[in-house]
């Protein structure tokens, strides 16, 4: 597998007389959940097919008409917009492929655009591995969209979730365990300590590899995605263990945590838990796809915030070639 | 901006105090304890303001002062290789749009046995010691590292088609405009051939350092980790001080920054207004009540150049 | 003066699953009162099967990882004895095996029939506990406790094979080795399965073949048995850890082999309180019961039925940490009740007042007094050797006594006349009520805090959790370190203020992370801060009628479904300790759970880390519970004022208070 990042104003000048075959999407209440089909308007690059998630969460979060204005920002017909439930990944999966009649298609070769920019992770995580696993796809085109900035709470800290509905594994990355070996868990360290800590609780590793996202989208965030993580930095040896990974490059995430698993393979089944930054958490999908033996684990909230951030900032494009 | 993990019921003093005892454990490596603060606050004395807005400004500013540990600056610069290999990867595939990663892969490679990585300063100066950990980090051949006096013969050979200069911090950037003018080695190089790439490779940079350098010099530069102005302590935009106490701060950290620099450093190198440093060095484009030694309790040293100030 | 060097902070490893088996043995501290279980019935190495519940930290997980084979071997050659008899010396082989949450939820979802996956977990475990076995019989061999020969061991595993299969595997090399990849491939083979399970529609677990529940987990041991002669009337103990973690069918599925079970074979389930979903197994009108299949041991009561063993268990273990740090080691700083720096009441008191220039409680005392025109008794009321005494005057003052009456009691009290009825009072009144007190000065004393500290009072909001006693040293060793090392190097102490901003670190990060408890965490939060609200009114009650509240008390019965969940999870979780139901003041009435907030969460509220006194006032009603724990802010706001609203008290009611008693933490 190999991997290249670029911004995607360079993407889409080079690419402005190539049609995209499939585009998929889907809607927050953020600015940056249509930056990029805006961005392949301004190109005129044509899109054969689209399919924009409306998550029903999602939409009852919004202000009356708000599903009214991204049916027009998509510019979507009834037959383009995926109604789903954001934490039946497995139901919006089926009906995904049910919509694109992909059981009799062949789009290995297809050109597809994902945007994982207000994808919950778990979703893009298992629409991935159906792409490159089931339907063989030999290359893929993510984008992500940066925020301007975050909300932050009125203490200093910052909210993306709240409560903790239950920590399970991702669907698809359960892993294979051997169970004459120990546990090690490898957090990609987001602002939320606390799920960081339920995750700890939920799986009770042996070892913990904390990764901190660095260099980070701001120089203080390694600071602060550190100090939030402090119930589990404070055990000295997860401390000595902790890695670093680039916020915005999955590649890199990947290769740490290919570091990671020739290290401790022998010994221990691996668990990761993609708690940091989007691109870091597709580095992780990336990494999982091309090690079964791995398991994913995920601290489902009780309700995830639709407006966690405002604007945008930049764009980035991830290739992925599977060679 | 700040961290709180204490309940209201502590006062705010407190809860700066936390904050910073947590830095040093988790990010500061240590370097420092309760009574290094005390010490070092015990260096107001109530000479711009009262001693006790003094002394809480400048734990405000501790509490927010970035600092890169050995494992950072070790990762940045891995980073960095990697920032560099992205931008040679990007304009490869500019000129050849539909070609394959794999080709673009093949065609760094290539390019890279053509590469010259070196320093900026003297040896054992900083820029030198992050050269080293860069190869290290990034298992380089030592055939790629050269003395730049070695370099001009190496490009009449046709070995050599860019130089990549490897530095841990641009502040001003001055130290980069005068490497490119007055240096022999690259006058020498700019001279043999014009067709050459100069890449200028830096760990932490900041903005106004960026554009200096790449209005005055051929350099492209390539950072790890940007400082907007935002980054400047008292800047209008500064996300470290609130509005609300920037002034009364930039008052003290002024007033004692002239006595133990001078007027023009008062605030950092050319009033950088930096709140940045480093397990290996502190840089002078942070304020000086941060790191100055002339009679004066340091919280985080600085090891100076004893030739020149540089930023 | 010590230097700046790093010194390890010996209570930052605590969480016995990041330990590994070296580490449980070096820290392992028996409980003594595990001795005396037996006295109750309860055989920990017995044949029939246990229950340990208990509260994350309690210690469960460090008790059955203990008891496995692993460590048991490890301690067996540490004590320097022959291997070889490691066999005939024990009772028991333990098997650990930590049931995973996460992974255990995806074996649902509805791409497959759930009847299916009901049998692919039962086959799943069969296999997991196989390999179990077969890695405990590796690991005997290994460390030369079990010596077979190849011919034997090829028999065992032959005949297990028999167990599940008709077929005859035409094999040469059958060994444990062998038997434990044939397993694990068939587990992998499951495993594929789950993951394929998310991706297609309409798929079916192909696998031959299909081990039912018990074959080997029953069926193993048993062959061993007949086998080896070093196994006969040995009890093999399956430790299933964290049962709270399976589903509702999955319960099901192992308590019916707990209700079934064979011997040699035996289980111990590591759960926390309430872990158990169901009690009911596969057959219908069948279901465990307490004592006829299985005896139950509740940690958190355990450990703290003696305070007195409780406390010296945590010397033992404290003691065993800072020996692990030289220089506390070199300077005899290994006794944890002499480096937390302790204050009395009275000390305390007088502090607190000698650091403020204006006595307050005096001048209130003054008010009260002029509002009786006895401004002039002011002085016969001081006693400035102890503010308590002052502040249980004010507080008489505040009932309605008399201050000559007051004058009288207090006099008789100092001069010690024992004989008289007003000095029995008096002292009564003052022991009881001493701490309250305390608590109302210091509240008048703001911002100075109460102080939280000593190893009694650490001892005392740890509330019978191992982990939150160590997490207390943890946090008061960090703040020492840093902010104070001379004292802990050099003099081997740690200040007050530092321990008390510990233990405060330690209740705010108890409370962030209620609200991350599966399912319920919001509600609970919401709970716990509304009680903190209602206790802490209570508690500054200048009539004092609910001396030290931190417990309520409700008829569960009346509560609906849903907020009984709610409430059952807290206790699960550690954040209310369910105790003893009060006798109801009527026969006819319905006794009433008590639950008390646990005492790491005193800190964050200024609460006294007691349990005190009884009055209608801490009896919630079933309404007044859903809306603290599920309703907006007004209505929150609304109950708590209707709960700490002030109300008429007659003198004779202190008398009841006096006198009656439940009482709990002294």
């Amino acid at each position: 597998m190999l991997g290249y990042m670029e911004a995607a104003k360079e993407f889409f000048f080079r690419n402005s007389a190539v049609d995209m075959d499939l585009f998929i999407a889907s809607i927050s209440g953020e600015e940056r959940c249509y930056r990029v089909w805006n961005m392949l308007n301004e190109r005129d690059m044509t899109v054969n097919q689209k399919i924009i998630f409306y998550f029903e969460e999602v939409i009852r979060s919004l202000e009356s008409g708000g599903e009214q204005k991204y049916d027009e920002l998509f510019n979507v017909n009834e037959k383009e917009k995926m109604h789903s439930i954001l934490y039946d990944e497995i139901s919006g999966l089926a009906a995904l492929e049910e919509c694109l009649n992909l059981d009799d298609r062949d789009i290995s070769n297809s050109k597809i655009l994902l945007d994982i920019s207000t994808m919950t992770k778990p979703y893009f995580f298992i629409i991935i591995q159906y792409l490159i696993n089931e339907k063989k796809c030999t290359s893929l085109h993510l984008a992500y969209t940066e925020p301007q900035s975050y909300y932050q709470l009125q203490e200093g800290g910052y909210l993306f979730t709240r409560g903790t509905s239950r920590s399970s594994n991702i669907p698809a990355y359960s892993g294979m365990k051997d169970v004459s070996k120990k546990t090690a868990l490898v957090i990609l360290l987001g602002f939320e300590g606390e799920r960081s800590s339920e995750v700890v609780r939920s799986v009770d590793p042996d070892v913990t590899i904390p990764v901190n996202g660095f260099p980070a989208y701001m120089p203080k965030f390694k600071d602060i995605s550190l100090l939030q993580n402090e119930e589990i930095l404070k055990e000295p040896e997860t401390l000595y263990n902790l890695r670093y990974a680039p916020a915005k490059d999955p590649f890199e995430t990947k290769i740490v945590l290919e570091e990671i698993y020739a290290e401790y393979r022998d010994h221990y089944n691996i668990c990761i838990s993609p708690l940091g930054t989007k691109p870091m958490a597709l580095g992780a999908c990336l990494f999982a796809l091309k090690h079964p033996d791995v398991s994913v684990i995920y601290p489902y909230p009780r309700e995830y915030n639709f407006k966690s951030s405002e604007r945008y900032s930049d764009t980035w494009i991830y290739h992925v070639e599977i060679i | 901006m700040m961290q709180s993990f204490i309940n209201d019921g502590r006062d705010e003093q407190s809860i700066i105090m936390h904050h910073i005892m947590q830095c040093s454990q988790y990010i500061w490596e240590n370097r420092i304890y309760g009574n290094n603060v005390g010490m070092w606050l015990d260096n107001f004395k109530g000479t711009f303001s009262s001693q006790d807005t003094e002394k809480k400004i400048a734990l405000s500013l501790l509490s927010e002062f970035l600092y890169y540990n050995e494992k950072e600056i070790r990762y940045l610069c891995r980073n960095l290789y990697s920032l560099f290999k992205q931008k040679i990867i990007g304009g490869y595939l500019s000129q050849n749009p539909t070609a394959h990663l794999s080709d673009a892969e093949a065609y760094f490679n290539g390019y890279l046995t053509s590469c010259r990585f070196s320093d900026m300063g003297e040896p054992g100066e900083s820029s030198g010691y992050i050269l080293y950990t860069f190869r290290q980090e990034n298992n380089l051949p030592l055939t790629l590292f050269r003395q730049k006096s070695d370099l001009p013969t190496a490009i009449k050979q046709k070995e050599v088609e860019s130089l990549i200069v490897i530095d841990d911090f641009l502040g001003s950037g001055d130290t980069a405009v005068r490497f490119w003018d007055d240096d022999p080695s690259i006058q020498k190089l700019r001279g043999s051939d014009p067709t050459i790439d100069f890449y200028y490779l830096v760990l932490l940079a900041m903005e106004q350092g960026i554009r200096n350098v790449e209005d005055n010099t051929d350099f492209c530069v390539i950072p790890a980790q940007i400082f907007s102005g935002r980054y400047r302590v008292f800047s209008d935009k500064s996300i470290i001080l609130p509005e609300d106490i920037r002034s009364v701060a930039k008052d003290i950290c002024k007033g004692y920054g002239e006595i133990l620099e001078d007027e023009i450093h008062a605030l950092g190198y050319k009033n950088s207004q930096a709140l940045i440093g480093m397990h290996h060095n502190i840089p002078n484009n942070t304020l000086p009540i941060i790191w100055s030694k002339n009679g004066w309790h340091p919280i985080f040293p600085r090891t100076t150049k004893v030739y020149r100030m540089d930023g | 003066m010590t230097e700046n060097y790093k010194i390890r902070n010996p209570f930052a490893d605590f969480n016995a699953s990041l330990m590994d088996e070296d580490d449980i043995l070096k820290y392992w501290t028996e409980p003594q009162v595990l001795f005396e279980l037996q006295a109750i019935g309860v055989d920990l190495t017995g044949p029939n099967p246990v229950v340990l519940m208990g509260g994350r930290g309690t210690g469960k997980t460090m008790l059955l990882k203990y008891m496995s084979n692993e460590i048991q071997i490890k301690q067996f050659i540490k004590e320097d004895l022959n291997v070889e008899e490691f066999l005939q010396n024990i009772e028991y082989l333990a098997i650990y095996y930590r049931f995973d949450g996460p992974s255990l939820s995806s074996f649902s979802n509805r791409n497959v029939p759930e009847v299916a996956w009901n049998v692919i977990f039962e086959h799943y475990f069969e296999l997991i506990i196989g390999q179990k076995y077969m890695l405990m019989l590796q690991n005997l061999k290994k460390n030369g406790c079990l010596e077979i020969a190849p011919t034997d061991e090829e028999k065992i595993v032959s005949r297990i094979f028999e167990l599940f299969s008709e077929s005859q595997m035409d094999r040469d090399n059958y060994n444990f080795t062998f038997l434990f990849e044939w397993l694990q491939n068939k587990q992998h083979e499951v495993d594929k399965f789950v993951n394929m399970a998310a991706l297609r529609r309409n798929i079916e677990f192909q696998s031959e073949p299909i081990i039912p529940s018990g074959k080997l987990i029953f069926g193993i041991p048993k062959l061993l048995e007949e086998s080896l002669s070093n196994f006969k009337h040995k009890n093999i103990l399956i430790m299933l850890d964290e049962y709270e973690n399976l589903t509702e069918y999955q319960q099901k599925i192992i308590n019916t082999l707990i209700k079934h079970t064979k011997r040699p074979v035996s289980f111990r389930i590591g759960t926390r309180i309430n872990g158990f979903i169901t009690y009911d197994t596969l057959n219908e009108d069948e279901f465990l019961m307490e004592d006829a299949d299985y005896r139950k041991i509740l940690f958190e009561d355990i450990l703290t039925s003696s305070k007195k063993e409780y406390k010296q268990l945590l010397k033992k273990i404290t003691e065993k940490r800072l020996n692990e740090i030289p220089i506390l080691e070199r300077n005899g700083f290994t006794d944890i009740e002499k480096i937390l720096e302790s204050v009395t009441n009275e000390d305390e008191a007088l502090q607190i007042v000698n650091k403020s220039s204006s006595k307050r409680h005096i001048q209130e005392m003054k008010n009260i007094l002029k509002q009786k025109s006895a401004e002039s008794m002011l002085p016969t009321l001081l006693y400035h050797e102890n503010p308590l005494i002052e502040m249980l005057n004010l507080l008489l003052l505040r009932r309605g006594e008399t201050p000559e009456k007051i004058k009288d009691m207090m006099k008789k009290y100092l001069e010690s006349e024992k004989e008289s009825e007003d000095y029995k009072k008096y002292k009564y009144l003052y022991e009881k009520n001493k701490l309250a007190l305390l608590f109302q000065l210091v509240s008048s004393y703001r911002p100075q805090k109460k102080s939280y500290a000593g190893f009694d009072m650490f001892a005392m909001l740890s509330s019978g959790i191992i982990r939150n006693f160590l997490e207390l040293c943890y946090q008061s060793f960090n703040l020492g370190l840093f902010f104070d090392r001379n004292r802990l190097l050099d003099e081997g102490e740690i200040s007050l203020e530092h321990q008390t901003d510990g233990a405060v670190i330690r209740a705010e990060k108890f409370f962030e992370t209620i609200e991350r408890i599966p399912t319920y965490g919001n509600e609970i939060k919401s709970l716990v801060q509304r009680l903190g609200a209602i206790f802490y009114s209570w508690q500054m009650d200048p009539r004092l009628k609910e001396p030290e509240p931190t417990y309520f008390s409700v008829d569960t019965t009346s509560l609906s479904v849903e907020d009984r969940k709610i409430l059952d999870a807290a206790v699960q979780w550690s954040v209310l300790q369910k105790k003893k139901p009060m006798k109801s003041r009527s026969p006819i009435m319905p006794r009433r759970d008590v639950y008390v907030l646990n005492r790491i969460l005193a800190p964050k509220f200024s609460l006294s880390y007691r349990t005190r006194g009884r009055t209608s006032e801490s009896e919630f009603s079933s309404k007044d519970i859903h809306i603290l724990m599920c309703g907006s802010e007004d209505d929150a706001n609304r109950v708590i004022r209707g709960l700490t609203g002030e109300k008429e008290r007659h003198r004779d009611q202190m008398e009841l208070w006096d006198y009656e008693g439940f009482e709990n933490g002294d």
